[in-house]
């Protein structure tokens, strides 16, 4: 080194297993340079945990913040995964350094940054695109898949969701499937009690075996019976347990 | 885009590409730094899935600097291709190299993380473009 240079100042900091080293979202100006051990690099999904990277020994992290001058908060945390010694460095002189280098160094470096954004913009556009589309699919199949319907025709009793305990209505079961019931009320049942799309009630089926079910069932559509004075609803279960679950399956297949 | 003036200063040779021509090569050996002084060039990467373009860069544009930052294997991390006549300058590397080695071993240790991450989420991105 042909010049003696200021070196700026360093500190040494040492972590256990589990300790958080920067928290995603803070404000935080310092680089780190792991000395000893690994640390994982993460962002929080709602309450998913997305592994970015694990680094270790004589690697650098935190410099993101340096080359946004300190504007942007942290873009990701970054936890210790077993004991850890890190060397901190503080920006300031490392800042002054930066803005003082050959200007064909600083260049470069800003074209690389710029670069770098732009592909983690891609890369965020694409990872968002294709985790859609997976759920397009997904949804799509579900909207095709085809349930068996099992006519039956047996009495069952409902009332809307957190209504009186006492309270009963009461209809016939025209057909069953794992995902919901057609069902005939009676018209009148709709004057006191509304009968919507969207309306949930809680239901009870009582099998031929004698086992009896509660499920919670909203209304998908409303039509006017072939029976007169007759509502058909077409309910679908929103909140089935897994016995009630068995018991429908072991009744649609006998 | 208007070259800063500065950059005359590094170029060492001027060179002139046709259109399509291959000038750099993903893989092969090879540390010198190019800007763009006329046209554009596209930047491709291999992906199991066959090759991508990943980015389009014009006049002004460096070009070839990540296995020049990264010292530890000078190989070209991607392919860059002439997109129609193309005129790059080759950078005094010598001059470059003896201002870099200059620098603190904290800013070259950023400088090298930064390009690190460059390559990392460009190899990312183009295996994300294929799928």
């Amino acid at each position: 080194m042909a010049e003696k240079k200021k070196i700026p100042p360093v500190v040494h900091l040492s972590y256990s297993k589990g300790e958080l080293i920067i928290k995603e979202g803070d404000y935080g100006i310092s680089i780190y340079k792991i000395l000893h051990g690994y640390v994982q690099i993460f962002k929080k999904s709602g309450t998913n945990k997305i592994l970015l990277a694990t680094l270790g020994r004589g690697e650098v992290f935190g410099e993101m913040t340096f080359f946004n001058f300190l504007l942007e908060p942290r873009s990701a945390s970054v936890e210790a995964i077993d004991d850890v010694e890190i060397e901190v460095w503080h920006p300031a002189m490392l800042t002054e350094e930066y803005k003082n280098m050959p200007p064909i160094l600083r260049y470069i470096s800003k074209q690389a940054l710029d670069r770098l954004l732009r592909m983690n913009r891609i890369v965020d556009d694409l990872s968002s695109k294709k985790r859609q589309k997976k759920q397009k699919e997904i949804n799509h199949r579900e909207s095709k898949r085809k349930y068996y319907r099992k006519k039956w025709d047996q009495e069952f009793s409902y009332k809307p969701m957190g209504s009186s305990p006492e309270l009963k209505l009461s209809g016939m079961i025209r057909d069953i499937s794992p995902k919901g019931l057609g069902v005939e009320v009676a018209a009148s049942n709709a004057i006191n009690f509304p009968h919507n799309p969207g309306d949930k009630f809680e239901v009870n089926i009582q099998f031929p075996s004698g086992k009896t079910i509660c499920v919670v069932a909203q209304i998908k559509s409303v039509k006017k019976s072939k029976t007169p004075g007759s509502l058909f609803l077409g309910l679908e279960f929103t909140d089935i347990d897994r016995d009630a679950n068995k018991q429908i399956t072991f009744f649609m297949m006998s | 885009m208007v070259l800063d003036s500065f950059i005359y200063g590094y170029i060492a040779k001027e060179e002139v590409f046709g259109p399509q021509t291959l000038i750099l090569e993903e893989g092969a050996k090879g540390d010198w730094v190019y800007v763009v002084l006329e046209g554009k060039v596209k930047v491709r990467k291999r992906t199991p899935k066959g090759m991508v373009t990943i980015d389009t860069l014009g006049e002004g544009a460096i070009v070839g600097e990540i296995p020049f930052l990264l010292k530890t294997h000078k190989l070209r991390t991607a392919s860059v291709i002439a997109d129609g006549v193309v005129k790059l300058g080759i950078l005094d590397k010598e001059r470059l190299e003896k201002e870099y080695e200059l620098l603190s071993p904290q800013l070259k240790s950023i400088i090298k993380t930064l390009v690190l991450r460059l390559e990392e989420t460009t190899k990312k991105a183009s295996l994300l473009a294929v799928s």
